[in-house]
């Protein structure tokens, strides 16, 4: 880990995957990098931490092969003495072994309270949920997505402590610094929990200035870190990567540039006079607890949550609370024990059959945009068929494609995009066709999950412009994200819901 | 980041060292021809075209019953689905039920009944040429084999549903069944689809063989049960075949017996290393198959 | 989660099922037979049943001719026409490829039966071994191949042809040594993977191979049951190897060097013991994890190993065999013995399901949060 500059680069098989040159990590440092999803942000911190298997990857690090590096002296104490905190909470959890357990495994267990950090991660009035989940073996619904990354970055914390608590202890020679690497720690995180775990960050660093990767696509980070932690400025720096010329390459971001653009995001008026085209019921009982709306932008008060034709409207929550349940239920792929809507005039609800979505809505009247593009797209499907399966009169041919894409995407690289497969499309480029697709279909209402996960900063602009043109045509848009710096700013306060559960026992992140 | 560039340029040598499927695949061919062409040299004609006949109908007979149990895999998975999401519980309770006991019967035990059965027909004279009794036989291979490509189908369309794909494309106004033949099961699976027929050749081999050389061995007593077209499992259960075989326990004790193994009991060696030999080598593909497409 | 019993029990009504069924075509087989059977009469079966006469010879032919118009049966005129039907029903019992084992096909019978029973003990017994030792054997199969992977082993032959070039005595002996190994594991390659009647017939000049004693390892090595389920489980422990908790671990500082005995590594033991043989190292986690997805397999497995020693005591034309003795009653055409004996094999096997699942239910339940 000694040199501060890194040549890197990852093949599986015949293809390249990752070729970054002079990549710097600063020692006693926290490096956020930014950009968009599948550039290979995830593996350059894997294969610096030493991580990759060499069974499946090709690795070079500064000339060296992967062998050579992983045993040089600096990886070796990069690695005994930091920590990587993986990007998917369900996935890096041991099904087999208590929660609890896992936070005292390997040397973590050499922390005098290795269930301290995660404490500290929990709201003071929520720390009785902590309790209460640590015993379990984690499931894939339980704990929630956020409850897991909690305890991940609580993990990584423990690690930092105890070599604080090893540096602190060694009377003459500093322990040799570790790294510590954050994939995505907050992405299934709320704002104010992400804030919480941005404090610990920094507070850990302030004590002992460790070598930090920060691995994002929140840009939202800049602005809570630049008013908050201002003051050791110069101990971190904001990074982007991005490919050009098909190689990726690394960049500074100024933090000023974002911010100017955040401040000069306006609220659309709110839309009020036309009938809603979407109205759901303030009640929704799923899965043992009840949901209900509130509107705390002093909205007018009402219970229901409406959407009428041309509005952009918010519905935001805590982590694991249920607002893609909610919007699931909405687009008729999940029932619940009780729940009322209506849409465009037609009332349904717990009761109703399954096949009226399937018959009358779905690709007519309402489309829904996933969360996640990796998931919702064919991997095996080019782009061209991605679109083409639709049936639209617009895109019947590659020119009607080549249109579509240009509304999300760079002409210079729309040619050489529309017979690619989707695998080799980067995480950012597929969820531009995630929502491409949802807003081709012009139906009059769509559902948008995260719309801005995995993308780069120019990528988002442009997602919202897509966005603004739906509402000027009078598309309704019903909105789910954690991203409150962005689209509390954009959504006018009438517009935002909340969404809460009445269940006594379930708190959110 | 996935580039066009090639990263590292792969010889041919490390091309079947990654490729392990297709090394397997040439070498069994290979090992094929080159027995061939050994029993070509020593072994005398009437033996040969036997030991030919039986590799073609015991080789074609494993294929057909790959292709059958692939058809009705595919039917039975698409129908279950079918149930099961249109919530006619009872009757997909009733389907599941039937599957389950066919699976609790031992593939051999259900492929001597299904013999049985064949028998029953050729004696009635409804099965009379050797296509139609290597299809009926594959039919009956088939039937005891056809549940793990209904496994495979289920647990794709299942893999798929548990992500956002099928209620992507659901909610796009997508049918079901394009999105599960075309986009799931086409487009998606046809790795898992080909490595899958692959191990069921292997397996059909197997039995045809195994099922074969009962039938013959247990024929030898007194009835003549049918005469079925020669396979490598009943050419392994002749006479002199089998005479052959033991000669390989002689050359233990014996080793001036070694060579005569492949010129003297050339029929009965060839036939056994046929057999294993291709169970060997279909294992082996399809392992490799298995590895290249991380199934 | 369903409860213990409901596990077991949710086996009986296919159990119940195919007994049903099979006493029905049983049932249906026997009536058939017997209205396709001519009827004999009485009195005609009494004259074949009198041991001191043999109406092959043709003395005693004519001396029982002569009897009869001395005493002629009740309501019989004509000699000559009873004397005909006489012959004419003793070449046919002569004749049917049935009564050739002794006199008419064997029906189910409690003696019948009975005598299925011992066979059948003896089956289960063979097939009780053979599960416990493929399964042993082909998890410390799958646990050395798994770790061989993970040293980046490479097979005899790729090294014997990397060391074609190694020069002097050491070189050359060892070329000499992995070149044998190489043999030795092709050899063993094909014994794995080769049909079981192969490899009896290849020993049987120099083995007792009917006996119990040859029959287990054969069944246990032979066609392909136990690479099969090795490389089931292999396939799982790779898997659950590449996944996002095992990362976790290692970053934990778990141990996850593969090498044999040294620190942060394996021991040998681990090959007999994977849970306790890798206590602290990363393979723990992954065994486990493995394994409680292998088991469900093991219904499947069992139904393989049938399969196996169906076909070795069919082939091997083992007599006194419970597989043989079915294969005999098939080719009689004795089929409600043939039905009795094929629901016993039915059973074994839902057995088997049944234990298997209870042993699932068992471990998931450790891991149910329900508590």
């Amino acid at each position: 880990m000694t040199p501060s500059r890194f040549d890197i680069s990852i093949s599986a098989g015949e293809r390249l995957l990752v070729d970054v040159h002079a990549f710097p990590i600063q020692e006693g440092a926290i490096t956020f990098l930014f950009g968009e999803s599948g550039i290979g942000k995830s593996l350059i911190g894997k294969a610096l931490f030493g991580l990759l298997d060499e069974s499946e990857f090709r690795v070079r690090v500064n000339g060296m092969s992967y062998a050579e590096y992983r045993e040089s002296a600096g990886a070796r104490a990069a690695r005994a003495n930091g920590f990587f905190m993986f990007q998917e909470p369900s996935s890096h959890l041991n099904p087999l072994l208590t929660l609890e357990g896992q936070m005292k495994e390997g040397t973590l267990a050499r922390a005098p309270d290795p269930l301290g950090a995660a404490r500290e991660l929990w709201r003071d009035g929520d720390r009785g949920t902590l309790p209460r989940i640590l015993p379990v073996y984690p499931k894939a619904y339980r704990p929630s997505g956020g409850e897991k990354q909690r305890l991940l970055a609580a993990m990584a914390f423990t690690r930092m402590d105890i070599a604080f608590a090893d540096a602190v202890d060694a009377s003459g020679e500093p322990g040799a610094p570790g790294l510590f690497v954050f994939d995505e720690p907050t992405g299934s995180l709320d704002r104010e929990a992400r804030d919480r775990f941005l404090d610990r960050l920094f507070a850990r660093f302030r004590l002992r200035h460790e070598t930090i990767l920060l691995i994002t696509h929140d840009y939202g980070m800049i602005s809570y870190v630049q008013s908050r932690h201002r003051d050791i400025g110069k101990d971190y720096r904001f990074m982007e990567l991005f490919v050009s010329a098909g190689s990726a390459r690394t960049r500074e971001f100024d933090p000023a540039r974002f911010l100017t653009w955040l401040g000069g995001l306006r609220a659309e008026p709110a839309v009020t006079a036309k009938k809603p085209l979407l109205r759901v019921e303030g009640e929704i009982r799923v899965f043992g607890r009840v949901l209900r709306f509130s509107q705390p932008g002093g909205g007018t008060g009402r219970d229901a949550l409406a959407v009428r034709p041309g509005e952009l409207v918010y519905l935001k929550a805590g982590s694991g609370i249920g607002k893609t349940t909610v919007a699931k239920i909405v687009i008729g792929l999940q029932n619940a024990d009780h729940f009322r809507l209506e849409i465009d005039g037609v009332r349904l609800g717990d009761v109703s059959p399954r096949q009226y979505w399937r018959r009358h809505l779905w690709g007519k009247k309402m489309t829904m945009a996933f969360q996640h593009a990796d998931e919702s797209l064919n991997p095996r499907a080019s782009v061209d068929d991605t679109l083409r399966i639709l049936n639209m009169k617009t895109i019947q041919d590659r020119k009607g494609v080549a249109m579509a894409l240009a509304r999300l995407f760079d002409t210079g690289e729309i040619p050489g995009l529309t017979g690619k497969k989707v695998w080799q499309l980067s995480g950012g480029q597929k969820q531009r066709l995630n929502l491409l697709r949802a807003f081709a279909l012009e139906t009059p209402l769509i559902i948008l999950d995260e719309p801005l996960s995995a993308l780069d900063f120019e990528s988002i602009d442009r997602v919202l412009g897509i966005m603004r043109d739906a509402r000027v045509r009078g598309r309704a848009i019903l909105l789910i994200s954690h991203n409150e710096d962005i689209f509390d700013r954009l959504v006018s306060p009438e517009s935002v819901y909340s969404l809460e559960s009445a269940d006594p026992s379930f708190s959110p992140s | 980041m996935q580039g066009e560039r090639p990263g590292v340029r792969i010889p041919l040598s490390g091309l079947l060292a990654e490729r392990k499927d297709l090394l397997w695949g040439i070498l069994w061919f290979g090992g094929l021809a080159l027995t061939w062409v050994w029993l070509d040299v020593y072994l005398n004609a009437p033996a040969r075209i036997l030991v030919g006949a039986a590799c073609i109908h015991t080789f074609s007979g494993a294929v057909a019953a790959v292709v059958v149990a692939l058809v009705i895999g595919w039917g039975t998975a698409l129908f279950l689905h079918f149930l099961e999401s249109t919530r006619r519980r009872g009757a997909y309770l009733a389907v599941s039920f039937a599957l389950n006991l066919l699976r609790s019967v031992p593939q051999i035990v259900g492929m001597l009944i299904g013999y049985v059965i064949v028998t029953g027909l050729t004696l009635n004279e409804a099965l009379t040429s050797d296509t139609s009794l290597i299809l009926a036989t594959s039919l009956v291979t088939a039937l005891f084999v056809f549940q793990e490509v209904v496994d495979l189908i289920r647990e794709r369309i299942r893999h798929f549903e548990s992500l956002e794909f099928v209620s992507a494309l659901l909610v796009c106004g997508i049918p079901s069944r394009v999105i599960i033949n075309r986009e799931i099961l086409l487009k998606n699976s046809m790795p898992y689809l080909v490595q899958k027929s692959v191990a069921l050749f292997g397996r059909a081999i197997f039995l045809i063989c195994s099922i074969d050389f009962i039938v013959s061995v247990g024929l030898s007593a007194e009835v003549s049960l049918s005469n079925l077209p020669v396979t490598l499992g009943s050419m392994l259960a002749k006479l002199d075949s089998k005479q052959d075989i033991l000669a390989i326990g002689t050359s233990f004790t014996d080793l001036r017996v070694v060579p005569t193994l492949f010129v003297e009991h050339l029929q009965g060696i060839s036939v056994a290393f046929l057999i294993v030999y291709t169970l060997l080598c279909v294992y082996r593909i399809a392992n490799g198959l298995m590895e290249r497409y991380r199934l | 989660m369903r409860s213990l019993p409901a596990v077991v029990l949710e086996h009986l009504p296919a159990v119940l099922v195919v007994g049903l069924a099979l006493v029905a075509v049983s049932a249906l087989m026997r009536r058939n037979e017997s209205a396709s059977r001519p009827h004999a009469d009485p009195l005609i079966e009494r004259y074949l049943a009198i041991d001191s006469v043999d109406l092959a010879n043709p003395l005693d032919r004519a001396l029982f001719r002569d009897a009869l118009g001395v005493l002629p049966p009740p309501g019989v005129t004509n000699i000559d026409s009873l004397m005909h039907v006489l012959e004419e029903t003793r070449l046919t019992r002569f004749t049917d490829p049935s009564r050739k084992t002794g006199g008419g096909r064997a029906v189910l019978t409690w003696e019948t039966g009975m005598a299925i029973v011992p066979m059948y003990a003896v089956f289960l017994l063979v097939y009780l071994a053979v599960m416990v030792c493929t399964y042993f054997a082909a998890r410390a199969l799958a646990v050395w191949k798994f770790i061989a992977w993970k040293q980046g082993r490479a097979s005899y032959l790729r090294r014997y042809l990397a060391s074609v070039e190694s020069k002097g005595l050491a070189g050359a002996i060892r070329r000499a040594d992995l070149l044998v190994m190489s043999a030795l594991s092709g050899i063993a390659s094909l014994l794995l993977f080769a049909p079981a009647y192969v490899i009896a017939y290849s020993f049987r000049t120099s083995l007792d191979t009917e006996s119990i004693l040859f029959l287990i390892p054969l069944a246990v090595m032979s066609n392909g049951i136990l690479i099969n389920e090795a490389n089931h489980l292999y396939t799982l422990l790779v898997a659950e190897s590449r996944k996002g908790y095992i990362q976790t671990a290692i970053v934990k500082g778990l141990a996850s060097s593969y090498e044999w005995d040294t620190p942060g590594g394996l021991r040998r033991t681990t090959l007999l013991f994977p849970v306790r043989g890798a206590r602290g190292h990363v393979f723990r986690d992954i065994y486990l994890n493995a394994r409680l997805q292998f088991i469900p397999s093991m219904k499947e497995h069992a139904a393989f190993v049938v399969t196996g020693i169906v076909i070795i005591e069919m082939a091997l034309n083992i007599k006194g065999h419970l597989c043989y003795a079915l294969l005999q009653h098939m080719l009689f055409r004795e089929f409600d013995i043939a039905i009795a004996i094929v629901f016993a094999i039915f059973l074994t096997v839902k057995l088997t399901e049944a234990c298997v699942d209870l042993w699932h239910s068992l471990e998931t339940r450790k891991y149910d949060n329900a508590g």
